[in-house]
């Protein structure tokens, strides 16, 4: 179906789960930006700050095409950094700006965040009605481009220690990952997500093409190979996903 | 598997991969439930099939092994395809050949110099020209697992008092590479020699070839070759589903080694018939992970016992031959076979007692 972007010819149901999916997007694109701009003051050099700096104005970027998407097909996303599973990976990651740890925010935010993003962004890229999925396909794709140089960096640190790292990112797995997860379980520990404009927009996905477990599934294969490329152990991170909620 | 190589005061490097996947849902749920806490509630199937079919191909567990309780030990990893059982009755789908060249990936990412294809993953070096390069072999495994195959039967043939030379004996998946090989190793050393396969060209040209040595018969029909063998040797990789052990001979030695599973036996009607799981040997110096996971999962009635496919990459590794030694389809000639078996007697391998899903034959425990 292609139509045109202005005056778009779905139905109510549809514009509903996009509603939910495009508040999901804009909220977690801004936490993405709030989180690189609290990374400034990790970084010695003015390179380094400049460089999340722009980071977080790329996510702010993202969160408006989000929004302008939400726009062009009348509805309005609901924006809200104190969402229960969002606030929570909030905490979490200023707990270690405030420790001074770079490694663990920049795991959090480059591979589980991202992860995370690229891979729900790719597969909602999908969906019948083309003009937002080409937005989530772009947005994915500059996404995707951003992680290298952070693996790069990963990879460094496991080759220095790989044992303290592996074990820090155990830690941060337990930490994040188990809070992403549940955003895609079957069952929710929040009661609302906070994000939702009704019930929960899980049960309703497969009326644009998408279900929960593939999502789930996707961001998972996602994450386990960022964790490959920076070299943990195959059988270490096996055993995190392994205890992930379902 | 049993006690760790004696000896071993540091954990050696990983030369070799062995690349595999678990043949059914139970196999994996015991593999998952392993890796989980015991404070957390087992996954129903449900839950399994929605995490598994998701998994990159990784190191799942680190191992050593050696050939004598008193020879040096050496240092191997299992890669796990996660190909499931439902994905692997599909067939050589570009997603299973790509969870494959994965394994492949991790194998070359862990930098060991040989892998060994097990079970299904041998699929990719037998038809699909994947070729081993200067950092790393590949091998399928086939020789030693057709080696092991012709072994067990004739150990089978023997144990009931029967000689080989009075039997018909049915190979399925005769033009597959294992097939080939047992078919090749048989003929002219049974009284008939049946051959079963899908692709009729490629069965007309083995049996034409190995009539010059004896009397042979081929069928795409399995069925139709099934009841008249009073030997099976059943070796294909089939994604049609199993035969029913009622359907062969009433006096039938059934070695099934295909994957998955090529014989369905259904409790009650065995009657005389005897199965035993083909390909399986028994390594003397011992196989034991590093951390008892891949005891978990990887687990026979006797200990220290690996698929022929596995232990074709050890030997080879135990060797110091990091070498594509089987490669290809349908190349496995008798005297590969021959040499394979030699190198895998040095390096202590031996045929594992015969058994089946149930245990050990009895005639094993009273040999």
């Amino acid at each position: 179906m292609n139509v045109p972007a202005t005056s778009p010819q779905i139905s109510e149901k549809h514009r509903s789960v996009y509603a939910d999916i495009l508040s999901q997007a804009v909220t977690g694109e801004l936490i993405g930006m709030a989180n690189y701009a609290a990374m400034v003051r990790l970084y010695r050099d003015v390179a380094g700050q400049q460089d999340a700096l722009q980071r977080a104005m790329t996510e702010l970027t993202h969160s408006e095409m989000f929004s302008r998407a939400a726009r062009e097909l009348g509805v309005a996303p609901i924006v809200n950094l104190e969402a229960p599973y969002w606030h929570r990976i909030r905490e979490s990651f200023l707990r270690h700006v405030d420790a001074g740890d770079f490694v663990a925010c920049l795991v959090i935010q480059e591979v589980m965040l991202e992860s995370f993003a690229v891979s729900l962004y790719h597969a909602v890229g999908e969906v019948p009605y083309r003009p937002l999925a080409s937005v989530f396909r772009a947005v994915g794709d500059q996404e995707e481009g951003h992680v290298d140089h952070a693996i790069e960096e990963l990879q460094a640190a496991l080759a220095a220690d790989r044992d303290g790292f592996e074990q820090k990112l155990e830690k941060l797995h337990d930490e994040v990952m188990t809070t992403l997860a549940e955003m895609l379980a079957a069952k929710d520990s929040v009661g609302h997500c906070g994000l939702c404009h009704g019930d929960c927009v899980k049960g309703s996905l497969q009326e644009v093409g998408l279900d929960r477990a593939t999502l789930r599934g996707l961001a998972l294969n996602h994450y386990l190979r960022a964790l490959d490329r920076i070299g943990v152990r195959g059988e270490r991170s096996l055993t995190w996903v392994a205890r992930l909620p379902v | 598997m049993g006690s760790a190589p004696a000896g071993v005061s540091t954990i050696p490097a990983a030369t070799v991969a062995a690349l595999g996947h678990q043949e059914s849902w139970s196999q994996l749920a015991a593999t998952v439930r392993a890796l989980r806490t015991p404070a957390r509630t087992a996954l129903t199937d449900a839950e399994l099939r929605e995490i598994v079919p998701w998994i990159p191909p990784r190191t799942v567990s680190r191992f050593t092994f050696a050939a004598a309780p008193d020879a040096p030990a050496v240092g191997g990893i299992y890669i796990d395809t996660f190909i499931t059982p439902d994905e692997l009755a599909r067939g050589p789908t570009r997603l299973v050949l790509d969870k494959v060249r994965d394994a492949i990936r991790a194998a070359r990412r862990e930098g060991v110099r040989l892998a060994t294809l097990g079970g299904f993953t041998s699929i990719l070096l037998e038809g699909t020209g994947v070729e081993s390069d200067g950092d790393l072999a590949l091998t399928t495994g086939n020789s030693l697992t057709a080696a092991l195959i012709v072994h067990g039967v004739e150990r089978a043939v023997e144990l009931l008092g029967r000689r080989l030379e009075a039997e018909t004996l049915l190979v399925i998946g005769a033009t597959g590479d294992v097939g080939s090989a047992c078919a090749r190793c048989f003929a002219g050393r049974t009284r008939r020699l049946l051959l079963a396969a899908r692709n009729r060209a490629r069965l007309d040209c083995e049996a034409q070839q190995l009539r010059q040595l004896g009397p042979v018969d081929a069928s795409t029909d399995v069925t139709e070759l099934l009841g008249q063998a009073s030997v099976v040797v059943a070796v294909a990789s089939s994604a049609e589903g199993a035969f029913a052990l009622a359907a062969c001979a009433p006096e039938a030695v059934v070695c099934d080694a295909g994957y998955p599973k090529n014989i369905r036996v259904a409790p009650g009607a065995v009657g005389g018939r005897r199965v035993f799981w083909g390909g399986m040997g028994v390594l003397a110096g011992g196989l034991k992970s590093h951390d008892g996971f891949l005891e978990q999962f990887y687990r026979f009635p006797v200990a220290n016992a690996a698929h022929g496919c596995m232990l074709e990459g050890l030997v080879l590794a135990m060797a110091g031959r990091f070498e594509p030694f089987s490669s290809g389809r349908g190349r496995i000639t008798p005297g590969r076979v021959d040499e394979m078996w030699r190198l895998a007697r040095r390096c202590g391998v031996s045929l594992a007692p015969l058994f089946d899903g149930a245990g050990f034959w009895a005639e094993e425990l009273t040999a």
